[in-house]
């Protein structure tokens, strides 16, 4: 498809008309994709997948069935706001679901002897410890941060495992944080979840950390001749993302009354999925709270209808792993469109 | 030398005298005056490897000079950074590091200086204001909401010049402005150049383009292998006259005959 470069030069609504001699800008095709914004395609994605639901599992449209699928992405929608932070300023957090275990043995083997206060408070301290330890070998030792926290998902699931030396941890008297219904029936955690959501929305787009975050992950070089003073602000989202993981972890303790090794395994897969589904960029600069939210959705979504289906569980795994590959690419396109 | 006069401290403007850098073996610069007066575009030409960038680096803080002197204004000055060069008054346009191409225009206007009220970034109060900034210098684009990687490159050079402008420097450097840009685009920058000068800016403009030097810089430094060949005033001269200073050594008799030889000297840009 060939247009002439005047009227290719921004031909979706809502886009602008270049004129400053901008004649030479050179597009030589249509560029939909930078111009539809991403939350559009995913909430259209979000209501194909509800129809379709709808239409094959009877039960899918029920008030108790939509309260399940928030509650089941709650856990790493917790984390998915922070985690979209970080991302937008091309900082990828690994360790969150092995440190959400570190954090949760912490929990509940020390409130076994020294009471929930103890262990509450020793989590956060050990999950704060966690985030320092990504943030130092990322900004101090400028270790990449996806070897990073590579890294540390193994050592943070191999200091769980020396706590627990396998067994696994019980707490009593811990239930409310994870299984409390306060109002509609609705459970605890998607409060949280979605409270955390709307406080990083308005982290990101109305003050100047979150402004800054952009900045750095868009263009590093530049974000430091304007005096940004990026290592802090990366130190930071590490130390929200880790506190973070520390609540996903409390609430794993809470809603199972143990944790174990197996807690939170496979809950980076789950999160890096959704940030990255939701439209924020693999390096950096671009991400909204609104597009991982609508991601989280579509995961649970997926990963609840399929169960209703009576799909083999396993299939959800699969299927994640392609989505997380499929919205990469996705990424790839619009960024060599966007290039254009 | 030519430029012997500007070590007088009086003289308004940024004047520097005797820099001498030197990285490892190479002597990049050995001992050059250089002076840019408010409202005067100078031109800084010569060869790859002449010292251009090493010395608009210096100027902007970038490097720190072996020995020499910065005075501003009348008063000696040295930097230890891009930052403490910035707040003398003394900016350089880096080369595709001005910009974040995703964010939109006036987010890059205000990138690092966000204005707040009660922590809260005033996202309307900064479109306002960077559309103002932008028709100051007669630039016109459609909207400061577009993420800047929509735009042309002349389009993306204006912003970046507007942005520089807007910490009210004494003097802009502007490294190759026009070197990616159309032949239209290139013009829209150079017009820029000029609301600059009226504005009694001095701009120190680091070009290849020979025509450039001569529509827009009233005067012009040759640079000849570290050293300032020529400072010349941009009147009745033409592009084979600078030409002529960019290829021969002001220490040689007379100029080198053959200039196809291959330059040995190691270069000290980038």
């Amino acid at each position: 498809m060939s247009i002439s470069k005047r009227d290719a030069t921004f031909p979706v609504p809502g886009a602008l008309n270049i004129d400053d001699g901008g004649g030479e800008v050179s597009v030589t095709g249509p560029r939909p994709l930078p111009a539809i914004s991403g939350p559009a395609v995913l909430a259209v994605v979000l209501a194909v997948l509800f129809v379709y639901f709808s239409i094959s599992a009877p039960y899918f449209l029920t008030a108790n069935n939509l309260i399940n699928i928030v509650y089941a992405v709650s856990v790493a929608g917790i984390i998915a706001a922070p985690g979209t932070l970080l991302l937008v300023a091309g900082q990828l957090d690994l360790s969150v679901g092995s440190g959400a275990m570190l954090t949760g043995v912490v929990m509940a083997s020390l409130s076994a002897r020294y009471g929930i206060a103890v262990g509450v408070l020793a989590a956060v301290g050990v999950g704060l410890l966690c985030g320092a330890l990504n943030a130092f070998a990322v900004t101090a030792l400028r270790v990449n941060a996806i070897i990073t926290t590579l890294g540390t998902l193994a050592i943070f699931q191999g200091a769980g495992l020396l706590i627990t030396e396998g067994q696994s941890a019980t707490v009593d008297g811990f239930d409310p944080l994870g299984n409390a219904r306060p109002l509609l029936n609705i459970p605890l955690p998607c409060f949280l979840f979605i409270g955390i959501a709307i406080l990083f929305a308005l982290v990101m787009k109305f003050t100047r950390f979150g402004r800054q975050m952009y900045a750095i992950g868009s263009n590093r070089l530049a974000a430091d001749l304007a005096g940004i003073r990026a290592d802090w602000l990366i130190v930071l989202g590490f130390l929200l993302s880790s506190l973070a993981f520390t609540l996903s972890g409390l609430i794993y303790v809470s809603q199972l009354g143990a944790t174990t090794s197996n807690t939170g395994a496979g809950l980076e897969l789950f999160v890096v999925t959704a940030i990255i589904l939701g439209g924020a960029s693999l390096t950096g600069g671009r991400g909204t709270i609104a597009g991982t939210v609508l991601g989280l959705l579509i995961l649970g979504v997926i990963g609840n209808g399929l169960v209703l289906l009576n799909v083999q569980p396993y299939w959800q795994t699969v299927v994640r792993g392609a989505l997380l590959i499929g919205a990469v690419a996705l990424d790839q396109v619009r960024r060599r469109q966007a290039r254009a | 030398m030519m430029s012997s006069k500007i070590d007088n401290d009086v003289t308004p403007g940024v004047h520097l005298s005797g820099i001498e850098m030197s990285f490892n073996a190479v002597r990049a610069l050995k001992g050059v005056d250089f002076s840019v007066r408010p409202g005067e575009v100078v031109g800084l030409v010569g060869d790859n490897g002449a010292g251009k960038s090493t010395l608009a680096k210096i100027m902007a803080g970038a490097l720190r000079p072996d020995r020499g002197r910065i005075v501003i204004d009348g008063t000696a000055r040295s930097f230890s950074n891009v930052r403490d060069a910035h707040g003398q008054g003394i900016t350089m346009l880096f080369q595709d590091l001005a910009l974040c191409d995703d964010l939109n225009v006036a987010d890059n206007f205000f990138v690092g200086r966000e204005p707040t009220r009660f922590g809260i970034v005033r996202h309307r109060w900064m479109h306002a204001e960077t559309r103002r900034n932008l028709e100051t210098l007669d630039i016109r684009l459609p909207s400061t909401r577009v993420p800047v990687r929509l735009l042309s490159g002349g389009q993306r050079q204006s912003v970046a010049i507007a942005r520089a402008v807007s910490f009210s420097p004494r003097v802009l450097i502007l490294d190759e402005p026009t070197a990616a840009l159309g032949v239209r685009q290139a013009k829209a920058t150079l017009d820029t150049i000029r609301r600059l000068r009226a504005n009694r800016i001095g701009i120190v403009l680091i070009t290849h383009r020979m025509n450039d030097v001569l529509s827009i810089c009233d005067r012009v430094t040759v640079l000849y292998e570290g050293k300032v060949a020529a400072d010349l005033s941009t009147k009745d001269l033409t592009v084979e006259g600078i030409v002529r200073y960019i290829v021969t050594d002001p220490d040689a008799d007379r100029p080198i005959a053959d200039q196809s030889r291959t330059d040995t000297q190691p270069t000290a840009e980038r």
